[in-house]
């Protein structure tokens, strides 16, 4: 924890001598605090757009096929994603993900997966101020119309649903042109809160 | 502790023993058993030869008393000597013995303990398998109920109509949008519907002529045919087939916003929430004009559904256009949280263009769930949270808030 919060610092001065200096040290995926310099960020993007960036391989991916938005995440956006891995749609009750992905079902797959896309381009820091300033708990608004409510735990954040689930982010800020990719290790649900 | 009292014993006698070989020392000192052979002639064991003088003589006689004295204590020192090895043998069999004795008791024991042990674990390894087992049913209960209570929790989000967002009613009970279609087209008109016309704003659009009329129907335009009375088609309206700036019809005035939105849209003194056909609607209690359509599940349709409507004109905002233009193949139509993509030959929605987020205006308290700073890459170096200022993005757009009231006081056009 202290060491985390050492090399916080280090990074954040780092950072902040960049900022001052014009040098290239941000960027490219690590998740160090201050804000990040844009010209160096969007060439740390890249040209790749979050749908290129996700592929075609994964379940998230494909269930964003099935509902029409890797269109939207090819488009202009900015978008923020949280991308659960193929392990977190596993710990979903069985057959949950084969329902979902049925035209039958398609509001609901929409639903669910617009709940894991938040408006513009929310890095790991930026989340992470957001818990400070709000005291430990930070809500964040997604496309879907519900909320979720950030919180760190050590050095990780962890994102609650309206139904209780837990998502920790395990791999953050990856960076595209039309926004970012955070990887998270389950699926979260519009619920009740 | 037997060896040790042997041991002794054995010691004791290995001392008695030479003790017992040490006769009153008369004359000979010789302790342990060279018989002193003084006669200088004459054998051992000869009796005295008393001719030497008289007082040799007599120092012969003892000496050769002595010596007599000597031989059989020689044997018997002898013996001794034997009995004394012979004990230590003994002793050193018996120690052996009883080491080795000690070693497979101990040896023993350890078996015991190994199979003790072992027992133990195959016990203990009965008791975990038997406590997963429970734990599993539990759990598969637990994931059951939690399970049923997110589904039902889901679906206990029972709306005007009494389904679920993006589900229809019909006739009791609740099925997704296609297979409803497929069932009413053809069938008589619900009865409900019969009286029930579309919203004023959508009668221009459809028109009823000669050999149809349209009837409302929960979300849905029917559209009927005249002399059969048969249901011909079913369009779904987007936002319900509502519109901002329309009026919302008091009829769902006692619609409340479900449970698990509650908390996120509360009824202010400027604004009320009401829900219907999967969609939230902001209303202005004076006016009873929509002022937003914010969807429940982002948009309650999605791709391969029909063209929605009420919106069959070009209506993409114009921060968008340029991204979004008409096209040959496709067009583009702007609903609450989406801009659809729409393929001009089928109507059918082929893709999201784009997600919208419920807009921001200046003015306004910034909504919740802004609390992350989210503003696009390129404009980052130049707007950033201060203690002055905060900025948020929203749909194309940079928003300044005053981090202490709230309050939305600038929008500054940001072109993605």
């Amino acid at each position: 924890m202290l060491k985390g919060a050492v090399s916080l610092g280090l990074a954040g001065a780092l950072a902040a001598l960049s900022a001052c200096g014009g040098g290239d040290q941000s960027g490219g995926g690590n998740q160090a605090a201050g804000p990040a310099q844009s010209g160096e960020a969007r060439q740390a993007a890249g040209n790749k757009t979050i749908a290129s960036g996700l592929g075609q391989n994964s379940q998230f991916a494909a269930a964003a096929k099935a509902a029409g938005l890797d269109a939207t995440l090819a488009g202009p956006g900015p978008y923020t994603v949280l991308a659960p891995s193929d392990a977190a749609f596993a710990k979903l009750p069985a057959g949950a993900y084969d329902t979902w992905m049925k035209p039958e079902a398609r509001a609901q797959l929409t639903g669910v997966l617009t709940y894991h896309i938040l408006p513009g381009t929310v890095l790991a820091a930026d989340i992470g101020k957001a818990i400070e300033n709000a005291k430990g708990k930070a809500v964040l608004a997604t496309m879907g119309g519900g909320t979720l409510t950030a919180t760190r735990e050590g050095d990780r954040i962890v994102l609650t649903d309206g139904a209780g689930t837990r998502a920790t982010v395990t791999a953050a800020d990856q960076q595209y042109s039309n926004g970012v990719v955070h990887q998270i290790d389950a699926v979260l649900m519009p619920q009740k809160g | 502790m037997s060896k040790f009292f042997l041991a002794a014993s054995v010691a004791a006698l290995a001392i008695a023993v030479p003790a017992s070989a040490k006769p009153d020392k008369g004359g000979g000192q010789g302790g342990g058993g060279k018989p002193a052979k003084f006669e200088g002639g004459g054998g051992s064991g000869k009796p005295a030869k008393v001719e030497r003088g008289g007082g040799g003589g007599q120092m012969k006689a003892q000496k050769a008393a002595a010596k007599r004295f000597q031989q059989p204590m020689k044997q018997e020192r002898q013996v001794l000597k034997q009995r004394d090895k012979d004990f230590r043998q003994a002793a050193k069999a018996e120690q052996k013995f009883q080491k080795q004795a000690v070693k497979s008791e101990q040896k023993f024991a350890k078996q015991q303990d190994k199979l003790a042990r072992q027992e133990f674990k195959q016990r203990e390894k009965l008791f975990k398998e038997q406590d997963k087992r429970d734990d599993r049913f539990a759990e598969q209960r637990r994931f059951d109920n939690f399970d049923r209570d997110r589904f039902e929790s889901r679906f206990g989000a029972l709306g005007f109509n009494g389904c679920p967002p993006g589900l229809v009613s019909i006739n009791g009970g609740c099925m997704p949008p296609g297979q409803f279609r497929k069932m009413m087209i053809g069938q008589m008109l619900p009865a409900q519907y019969s009286n029930s016309l579309l919203p004023l704003e959508l009668r221009d659009l459809y028109r009823d002529s000669d050999d149809y009329y349209y009837r409302y129907g929960d979300g849905y335009a029917y559209r009927v045919d005249r002399r059969t009375n048969l249901v011909q088609a079913l369009l779904p309206l987007l936002g319900g087939g509502y519109s901002v700036g329309q009026v919302f019809p008091t009829s769902y005035m006692n619609s409340y916003v479900p449970d698990y939105y509650r908390p996120f849209y509360q009824d202010t003194r400027d604004d009320y929430y009401r829900y219907a056909n999967g969609y939230i609607y902001q209303v202005d209690p004076r006016s009873g004009m929509i002022q937003n359509i914010i969807p429940a599940y982002s948009n309650g349709y999605g791709v391969g559904d029909m063209l929605p409507a009420s919106y069959s004109y070009y209506n993409v905002p114009s921060q968008y256009r340029s991204f979004y233009p008409e096209t040959a193949d496709y067009s583009y139509r702007y609903g609450p949280g989406a801009i659809y993509q729409v393929d001009r030959q089928t109507s059918l929605i082929t893709a999201i263009a784009s997600l919208l987020s419920p807009g921001l205006a200046v003015g306004q308290q910034l909504p919740m769930g802004y609390d992350a700073y989210n503003v696009p890459y390129q404009y980052r170096s130049q707007y950033y949270d201060t203690p002055t200022s905060m900025y948020r993005y929203s749909n194309g757009s940079i928003y300044q808030v005053d981090p202490t009231t709230r309050l939305i006081t600038a929008v500054i056009d940001a072109l993605i």
